[in-house]
């Protein structure tokens, strides 16, 4: 099958220090990928590129064979939108609202109306058992349940690719342990693709592929 | 002094010296010399005011007992040997130039601080602004002084820099005056500007100091907040954290406040004109003691230092994440107790109507000062409200993050709501200072008018000399007395009448009078008592003859003199004085003295008509309805000072939203990250500002308007126009939209121009 993501020779710096310097990668459809890497290798910085959160200084990435580097910035947002989920270390939903509205907030970027919406992302908060903390704000629950949230709104709107940056980072190991199942989980259970930064080589090593990151360039692939 | 204290200290110091905050530093040290160049200006405002007030003081003339007191006026006293006075205000281009005739025939005085002798005749004494106006070409007050020979009054002499005087000398017998002698000057206790408008006023002055040094306090807050978590984890207790967060804002704006009030004195010319009032000061009343320059430099430096010991706080908390998790809370309602305290002294002193009633200006300060947190606790209040609507993701965000978060444009909404304030509360206060500077002229043909209806008069029983009228005077009715509808009831005359020549009433009125012979006739409401008793200003008026053998009745209609104020018409002009006129002397004794003119509507013609009236009778100021109502309306320079202030503290807001949104840039990078458009997070942005600053508005104008009002109760005066309430609101409305406006703007310009770096990752990455 095609890839669904394509970094080419992808380079970017910052200042005198490349932070990406000449990445090849290739995610396809469904597929986990794992992308480890000492502190300071690069691992954010090539998730951002390959989100298209930041543009590459040279190289090329091809969401579908369509270069992302082409689009307008509108575009842009609407592939982060529709095609693109993220999770974060720290989950980083909007702390003003509840945690329904907040994993309902993709599905109603999309258009879709408040209250189906809302449904949506009561059945999505359901499938990874926090359904019943959907009324409460993010300073009412716990750091394994805002990841669990997290998750869910990453793939309510059933997107093609999720980006995960150290989703367990702030998690002890036996959250971290549920939070990476239900990800995996539910990535799967949609087909979603997964790219996963993270410096936890176990978790890694429970991916499709790996990817080693070393000074921006990958040094290892299995 | 503890490890700990002296380790605060010197991470304090060195951050100060690091290279890395040398744009910081140099931003704190500037804007505490601009903040305390405000204070000092405050200041010296009120030292101004007092020295002014000082010198005018001494400057009021005393007089003695007249003769005849008790019994029969007089008009002149000839021959007298006392040293006479009067005085006469003409105005010029807006200002008022005070003209004394004083008749020192002995040269024994008395004299006012600065003068030694007064002028003989045929010399004058003029302020220093006048004499600048004097030698200024096609001056018509260089005409008018052209055949006397002047010499400039010491400043010790004028009460203020702008006054526009001149004493003249005259011969007594041509002085004519129903004052008794001079007999010494000193202050008579008139009233002036008190103790709680300087303090309001003061307080309205140093807001835009404070706003200033809070938000070049709250730059660099991220990095200074992760600092201290890191020195806290370690160890350091929070009071130092707080000090050393004190010492970093302190210290560069204490060299800047303290370069200020060391240039200060520098900065002021020896007499020089403000921009937009024009008015003149000299330098050195504004000059500031040692006592108060050290309290600005301390109180600017103690504000940023309580500012950035507040700014190093956050660093009380563990973690970023952890703010998070902070519970969100509705702000009390009691921290809108002061400005609820302020309408209710408001409304208070609106039903005590006394006049210079402290409770009104202690209104003001309540009401200044609680209107930044009534108006946060207000917008949050609303937002939770409005936030129950379903209307997509822009106003979900909106709402909420309004809702949750009361720091979220709070100094914006006060600075918008200080600003529409200060534009609003300037309207009273420009009654009683403000200039006329209006275009009259141009306001009288907007209505119509091709002729004005002037009216030459004076308060003296001096006789109108009016040779040869120019041909700018259409028409002429060489001596009316007018009633002043503020005279005592015992000294008014007895009759009720307009005397002219027939052929003069006619081209006054544009219109034929029958009968009309060429005699001087009398014109006099039918209903009123031939001899004695008021008169009544309503009905029928009689135009009769001199000598009473011809007797016409012609309706008193508006429109024959018509005025755009009414407030002149001849219907109110009740008593007989043609000086000359022997016929009609029996009529009494005048009380005021007043000329009309049928005079185009033309500037040019306007000085013309004045420079001649004023060269033939000194004593005589020469007016106009037009020109008399923007006295009360002329709030154009006021309005356009408070909107210029207004204008430079929405930029203040502007940089406040960028320095608060900066830090929140981990909030816009996760919501640009789910692919929330930028347009979209700008009107989540525009749409808080709007919300928080409308009701902001609201309130100021709210505040604004009743304090007008109650002013304009107790001071018994009126407003001819609404127009100054409609600019003030136009005012805040310009400034809500340019602070939503710019504020957004700027925030998503940052985010743009670094989109290829650091500004879109999370703050969590970025090295402190």
């Amino acid at each position: 099958m095609p890839p669904v993501l394509q970094a080419r020779a992808l380079h970017l710096s910052y200042g005198p220090a490349a932070a990406v310097a000449g990445v090849d990668l290739s995610i396809g459809p469904g597929e986990v990928v794992g992308v480890v890497g000492a502190s300071g290798s690069g691992k954010t910085t090539l998730l951002h590129c390959l989100s298209g959160l930041l543009l590459a200084d040279s190289g090329s990435v091809l969401y579908r064979d369509r270069p992302v580097e082409n689009m307008t910035i509108s575009q842009r947002d609407e592939l982060r939108r529709s095609c693109f989920g993220f999770v974060f270390q720290f989950g980083d939903l909007v702390p003003e609202l509840t945690l329904l509205e907040n994993v309902s907030l993709p599905v109603r970027l999309q258009g879709v109306r408040a209250g189906e919406a809302r449904r949506r992302a009561a059945q999505q908060l359901d499938a990874l058992g926090i359904g019943q903390l959907g009324r409460r704000t993010v300073g009412e629950v716990s750091g394994g349940e805002l990841q669990r949230a997290a998750i869910a709104r990453a793939l309510v709107h059933r997107p093609d690719v999720v980006f995960a940056d150290e989703p367990t980072g702030a998690l002890d190991d036996h959250n971290s342990e549920v939070v990476f199942g239900l990800l995996l989980e539910q990535a799967r259970e949609h087909g979603a693709a997964v790219v996963l930064v993270t410096h936890d080589r176990l978790l890694a090593a429970r991916t499709d592929r790996t990817v080693v990151l070393a000074g921006g360039r990958v040094v290892e692939a299995a | 002094m503890s490890a700990s204290w002296a380790t605060a200290v010197a991470v304090a110091w060195r951050t100060v010296l690091s290279r890395g905050a040398r744009r910081r530093v140099a931003l704190l040290t500037l804007v505490g010399a601009v903040a305390a160049l405000g204070v000092l200006a405050t200041f010296g405002a009120a030292a101004m005011q007092g020295r002014e007030s000082a010198r005018s003081g001494a400057m009021v003339p005393v007089f003695g007992p007249p003769p005849g007191f008790g019994g029969e006026p007089v008009f002149s006293r000839q021959g007298v040997a006392e040293t006479g006075w009067t005085e006469v205000e003409h105005h010029h281009d807006g200002r008022r130039i005070k003209i004394v005739r004083i008749a020192d025939p002995d040269g024994r005085g008395p004299f006012p601080p600065g003068i030694s002798a007064w002028p003989r005749p045929g010399k004058a004494l003029v302020s220093p602004a006048l004499d600048e106006l004097i030698h200024s070409a096609d001056s018509p007050p260089a005409e008018w002084f052209a055949t006397v020979d002047t010499e400039v009054l010491p400043r010790t002499a004028v009460g203020s820099a702008g006054q526009l005087l001149a004493y003249v000398g005259v011969p007594p017998e041509e002085l004519g005056t129903q004052h008794g002698p001079l007999t010494g000057f000193g202050d008579r206790g008139g009233p002036g500007f008190g103790w709680y408008p300087a303090l309001g006023c003061m307080l309205f002055l140093v807001m835009p100091a404070l706003a200033l040094v809070l938000t070049a306090s709250r730059f660099g807050r991220q990095v200074r907040t992760t600092r201290y978590q890191a020195l806290r984890l370690l160890g350091l207790p929070a009071a130092h954290a707080r000090l050393a967060g004190a010492l970093e804002s302190a210290a560069p704006v204490a060299a800047g406040a303290l370069l200020a009030a060391l240039a200060w004195p520098l900065l002021l010319p020896d007499m020089f004109a403000l921009p937009v009032t024009g008015r003149h000061l000299f330098g050195a009343d504004l000059h500031v003691p040692i006592g108060r320059s050290a309290l600005a430099v301390l109180g600017v430096t103690a504000l940023a230092a309580v500012l950035g010991a507040a700014t190093a706080a956050g660093s009380d908390r563990a973690s970023r994440s952890v703010r998070f998790l902070k519970p969100v809370r509705l702000t009390s309602p009691w921290v809108a107790l002061l400005f609820g305290a302020g309408l209710l002294l408001l409304a208070v002193a609106f039903a005590r109507h006394k006049a210079r009633d402290p409770l009104l200006w202690s209104a003001i300060v309540l009401l200044g000062t609680g209107l930044p947190s009534a108006a946060a606790w207000a917008g949050q209040w609303l937002a939770r409200l409005l936030g129950r609507i379903e209307a997509g993701v822009v106003w979900l965000l909106a709402m909420r993050r309004l809702a949750a978060d009361p720091q979220t444009r709070f100094r914006v909404a006060g600075m918008v709501g200080i600003a529409v304030f200060a534009v609003g509360a300037a309207q009273p206060v420009s009654q009683v200072l403000a200039q006329p500077d209006l275009p009259w002229a141009a306001a009288a043909r907007a209505a119509g008018h091709t002729d004005l209806l002037a009216r030459a008069e004076t308060m003296e029983a001096v006789p109108l000399r009016l040779g040869e009228p120019p041909d700018a005077v259409r028409g002429l009715v060489p001596a009316v007395a007018l009633w002043s509808p503020g005279q005592d009831p015992a000294t008014r005359p007895a009759h009720a009448a307009l005397v002219a020549t027939c052929p003069q009433l006619e081209t006054l009125l544009a219109g034929p009078l029958p009968d009309c012979t060429g005699g001087r006739m009398m014109l006099r409401s039918a209903d009123s008592p031939e001899v004695g008793g008021a008169p009544d200003v309503g009905g029928e008026l009689i135009l009769r003859s001199a000598d009473r053998t011809r007797q016409a009745s012609i309706a008193p209609v508006a429109g024959t003199l018509e005025l755009p104020s009414g407030s002149d018409a001849p219907i109110e002009a009740l008593m007989v004085l043609p000086p000359d006129d022997g016929a009609l002397a029996e009529l009494g004794t005048p009380f005021l003295i007043s000329t009309y003119m049928r005079i185009p509507v033309d500037t040019a013609a306007w000085e013309t008509a004045r420079t001649w009236v004023v060269s033939s009778s000194p004593a005589y100021q020469l007016a106009n309805s037009y020109q008399r109502s923007q006295v009360l309306d002329s709030t154009g320079s006021w309005v356009l000072l408070g909107l210029t202030v207004a204008a430079a503290i929405t930029v203040l807001g502007a940089v406040l939203t960028l320095a608060e949104d900066t830090g929140h840039r981990r909030e816009w990078f996760a919501l640009r990250a789910l692919g929330i458009a930028r347009r979209r997070l700008t009107a989540v942005q525009l749409t808080e500002a709007l919300v928080t600053s409308t009701v902001t508005m609201a309130l100021a104008t709210l505040a604004s308007t009743t304090v007008g009002l109650t002013y304009l109760r107790i001071n018994e005066d009126h407003l001819d126009s609404n127009l100054p309430y409609f600019l003030a609101a136009a005012g805040g409305v310009t400034a809500v939209l340019v602070t939503a406006a710019v504020g957004s703007t700027l925030t998503l310009r940052t985010t743009r121009r670094r989109r290829h770096r650091t500004a879109l990752r999370p703050a969590a990455t970025e090295a402190p």
